[in-house]
């Protein structure tokens, strides 16, 4: 960590500031020298040397008039002369004294005491001579030639002296001169490197810092777009760089495991669905509730890697009760729970069902058990289950079974999709194996119901043949009878026979009438199809029905054009007649009329008619009027008897005949029922014959 | 020479094999009207004894006789070239059960559901006869 501090980005970007700022110092520094050394020679020449040079030269001056001077009185003896001495003379010592404090103004006393020589000896000179010649002209005019010659040596004195000072000042104010160009001639190049160093630094610098935090920074982007491509192989470098960006590098990798494993996961988890919709599939293969059990354990055993799988159904009447269970070798299979575990199950799995829960265990040594199952547990214990994942498997109405995953003493993590699946899982095998339940169930009873049914058809059949050999006696002898075979009858014994006959007639039309019903409802009506005529077929019915219609007061009219043929079963079409006849005197009061008349159709068939002037039928009931075994209510408020098959079984015929049938029916007023029939069979019916 | 020739030409034997004696007695009687000498048995068995014995112009058969029925006898009858040209009407009382076209095939000549009446089946039985071979 104290690396950290000392490699981050901020602490990089210090140090540059840093190193930037010292250099702009020593550029500065270097400057502010180069100004003060300029500055400095600049003053020495303007406030020392030029001014100190200036009252140099003016004392040279003076000194030179006051000898002038003093020299031209000497050779006039004018005073006049004397002027320029007496301006000169306070002068001179003043010019020297202003030399030297001007000089020792900018510091310099070099030569103070070259200055001081010369002042000494321009005051001998003129105190020792000048002086006592302008003070007396008139008493000493002339000065002896020694003095003259002595203050000529002392003159020179001051003049060799002063022209030594005066070379020093000039040799000292050329020198400072060149100085300062040389200093300005160096100084700007000096400056101009050290800038161009200081930025150079600057740069090498800055690039350095800012590739020290950019570089690792474009590798981990990289990476980072490697990550965003898919490629999530991609690692960064976690030793380059700024702490910071390391930092951000472990980041990226922890985000690139974390991806990785995610991407394991996934694979594992979609395997894991794979197989699981697997078994769903597979529980859809049968209706066998064992095979499904089985489907569902070795299916979850697989999916879950499991060793050891488990599955009890309860005895239930939704479903059958079985128990399916799938173990690694070389574990052994449990035995069936006995009555008190599986209540004790039971009470678990329907514990478990109302709260819509699982119980994953993970590990059985840490587990309490609070939810009660303590056969389950119990049973968990005894084959050492080290972590179990139990499910429970029931309906809307409750829990009917359970499912139990474990592991062979050791612990495993249940995942929450885990748990779910199997609930999932559990829901898929209790519908499958409830529908299949039903589905066995009702074919059973379609099975029972159809028994049922062939019994019933085959009790009419029975019924109705052992019916016809006794009736085949009574109609038989009945017409032996009226026959006279058995000799001349009383007219009342006559008219007792035809009341018999009648109702022999009724019972046998009745017998037809069940057995034509038994035999469509076991879908064995065959038509036994010839060519029929027709005028002869109605020539036998009215045979049979007129009786009937006698006895009950009505007219019978029937009319049928000779030589019409038509391709039917001659006993059915027979039957159809007398059921229409049949019906239509049965409804008619006595004084009515019923009409039957076949006519021609142009479209290659046979319009029959019946009519009657009878009772009708409620419109209300008339769609229900060819339902075997509906009566119309008029019909049985007048108490007639009937079963209720006679227009079902005709409209079945007419059908089996490829033909139609339909009525007009008006209550009071009578009903007239049109029946359509083709000539020629149709080819599936003549095929089915 | 006159009576056994009526015997022999004129006198017609029709046999009726049926279990219900009723039915028997029935066919008796309006056969027996209309001039045949009638010889009626209860089962196949009998039926087929009484027909190579006494070789009538005619047999009703009932196809639902106990022990052996009536399809049986006739198949029996068609087997022997003696019995194989005598007409046979069979009786039932089942109409679409029992096949007719079946019936007819195996050798009947008509076949008659019950219940009947006794007009008609003396008309099937002269039809019968008419067609028959030797009629």
């Amino acid at each position: 960590m104290l690396s950290d501090s000392r490699d981050g980005v901020a602490s990089r970007l210090r140090r540059l500031v840093l190193g930037l700022l010292i250099l702009l110092v020593l550029v500065g520094a270097t400057g502010l020298i180069a100004i003060r050394i300029a500055t400095d020679q600049t003053t020495k020449l303007t406030n020392g040397y030029t001014p100190a040079t200036a009252a140099h030269q003016q004392t040279l001056t003076m000194m030179l008039d006051a000898e002038t001077a003093v020299r031209g009185y000497l050779l006039t003896g004018n005073p006049a002369f004397l002027a320029p001495y007496r301006t000169a003379r306070p002068q001179i010592p003043r010019q020297l004294q202003e030399t030297r404090a001007d000089l020792n103004h900018i510091g310099v006393h070099t030569w103070d005491a070259a200055i001081d020589n010369e002042r000494t000896l321009a005051m001998q000179w003129l105190t020792s001579y000048a002086d006592p010649i302008a003070a007396s002209p008139s008493s000493q005019r002339l000065p002896t030639t020694a003095r003259q010659n002595a203050a000529k040596v002392l003159f020179d004195r001051f003049r060799k002296a002063d022209a030594a000072v005066s070379a020093e000042l000039d040799s000292n104010r050329a020198s400072l001169r060149s100085d300062a160009a040389q200093l300005r001639s160096l100084a700007l190049p000096l400056l101009l490197l050290v800038t161009g160093l200081a930025v150079l630094a600057g740069g090498v610098l800055a690039y350095r810092t800012s590739t020290s935090i950019t570089r690792p920074l474009r590798a981990l982007r990289s990476v980072v777009a490697r990550f965003d491509r898919g490629d999530l192989s991609a690692s960064a470098n976690e030793q380059d760089g700024p702490s910071e960006v390391r930092a951000l590098a472990r980041a990226v990798n922890a985000v690139g495991r974390r991806a990785r494993a995610d991407v394991t996961a996934d694979r594992d988890a979609e395997q894991f669905r794979q197989r699981t919709r697997l078994i769903s599939s597979t529980l859809r293969r049968t209706t066998n509730g064992e095979q499904m059990a089985e489907h569902l354990i070795r299916g979850m055993a697989d999916a879950y890697e499991v060793d050891r799988a488990w599955l009890h159904i309860f005895a239930d009447d939704r479903v059958p009760a079985l128990t399916a269970q799938w173990q690694r070798e070389p574990l052994r299979p449990l035995a069936e729970p006995l009555d008190y575990q599986s209540a004790d199950i039971r009470a678990l799995a329907q514990r478990l069902w109302d709260h819509a829960q699982t119980i994953a265990i993970d590990d059985h040594r840490t587990y309490e058990p609070t939810q009660g199952g303590r056969a389950l547990f119990g049973l968990a214990q005894a084959v050492g289950a080290g972590s179990s994942l139990v499910v429970p498997i029931g309906d809307t109405l409750g829990a009917f079974g359970l499912i139990w995953l474990s592991m062979a003493g050791h612990p495993r993590h249940w995942s929450l999709t885990e748990s779910g699946v199997a609930q999932f899982l559990a829901a898929d095998l209790a519908h499958s194996l409830t529908q299949a339940h039903v589905i066995q169930t009702q074919a059973e009873a379609v099975r029972l119901l159809s028994e049922l049914d062939q019994a019933k058809s085959d009790f009419i059949s029975t019924v109705s043949h052992e019916l016809r050999t006794p009736l085949t006696s009574i109609t038989g002898y009945l017409e032996l009878l009226r026959d006279g075979e058995a000799g001349e009858l009383p007219e009342r014994a006559r008219s007792m026979l035809v009341v018999v006959e009648r109702n022999a007639v009724r019972l046998r039309n009745l017998i037809e009438d069940l057995l034509t019903q038994s035999r469509i409802d076991a879908g064995r009506l065959r038509l036994d199809v010839t060519t029929v005529d027709l005028a002869a077929l109605l020539g036998s019915v009215d045979e049979a029905m007129r009786p009937l219609a006698v006895a009950n007061g009505l007219q019978l009219a029937m009319s049928a054009p000779a030589g019409l043929k038509i391709e039917a079963d001659p006993s059915q079409l027979e039957q159809v007649f007398t059921n229409l006849i049949g019906n239509a005197c049965k409804f008619t009061a006595a004084g009515g009329r019923v009409g039957v008349e076949l006519v021609p159709d142009e479209e290659d068939g046979v319009i029959i008619m019946v009519s009657d002037t009878g009772m009708g039928i409620p419109a209300e009931e008339s769609s229900q009027m060819f339902t075997r075994f509906f009566r119309a209510s008029n019909a049985t408020a007048a108490a007639l008897p009937g079963t209720g098959l006679g227009l079902a079984i005709v409209r079945e015929i007419v059908h089996r005949h490829g033909g139609s049938i339909e009525f007009d029916s008006q209550v009071g007023v009578g009903s007239t029922f049109t029946v359509w029939l083709p000539l020629h069979l149709p080819r599936d019916e003549a095929a089915r014959s | 020479m006159g009576e056994p020739q009526a015997t022999t030409a004129g006198l017609r034997v029709a046999l009726i094999a049926e279990d219900d004696s009723d039915i028997r007695e029935l066919v008796t009687a309006k056969l027996g009207s209309a001039g045949f000498r009638v010889i009626a048995v209860a089962d196949g068995v009998s039926a087929l004894a009484a027909i190579r014995e006494q070789r009538p112009t005619i047999a009703l058969l009932d196809v639902m006789m106990p022990g052996t029925s009536g399809l049986e006898v006739l198949a029996e009858l068609r087997r022997d070239a003696a019995t194989a040209a005598i007409p046979v009407i069979l009786l039932s009382a089942r109409s679409q059960e029992f096949d007719v076209q079946t019936g007819i095939a195996s050798g009947a000549s008509d076949y008659i559901v019950k219940p009947f009446s006794p007009r008609e089946l003396l008309e099937r039985v002269e039809l019968a006869l008419e067609r028959a071979p030797g009629g």
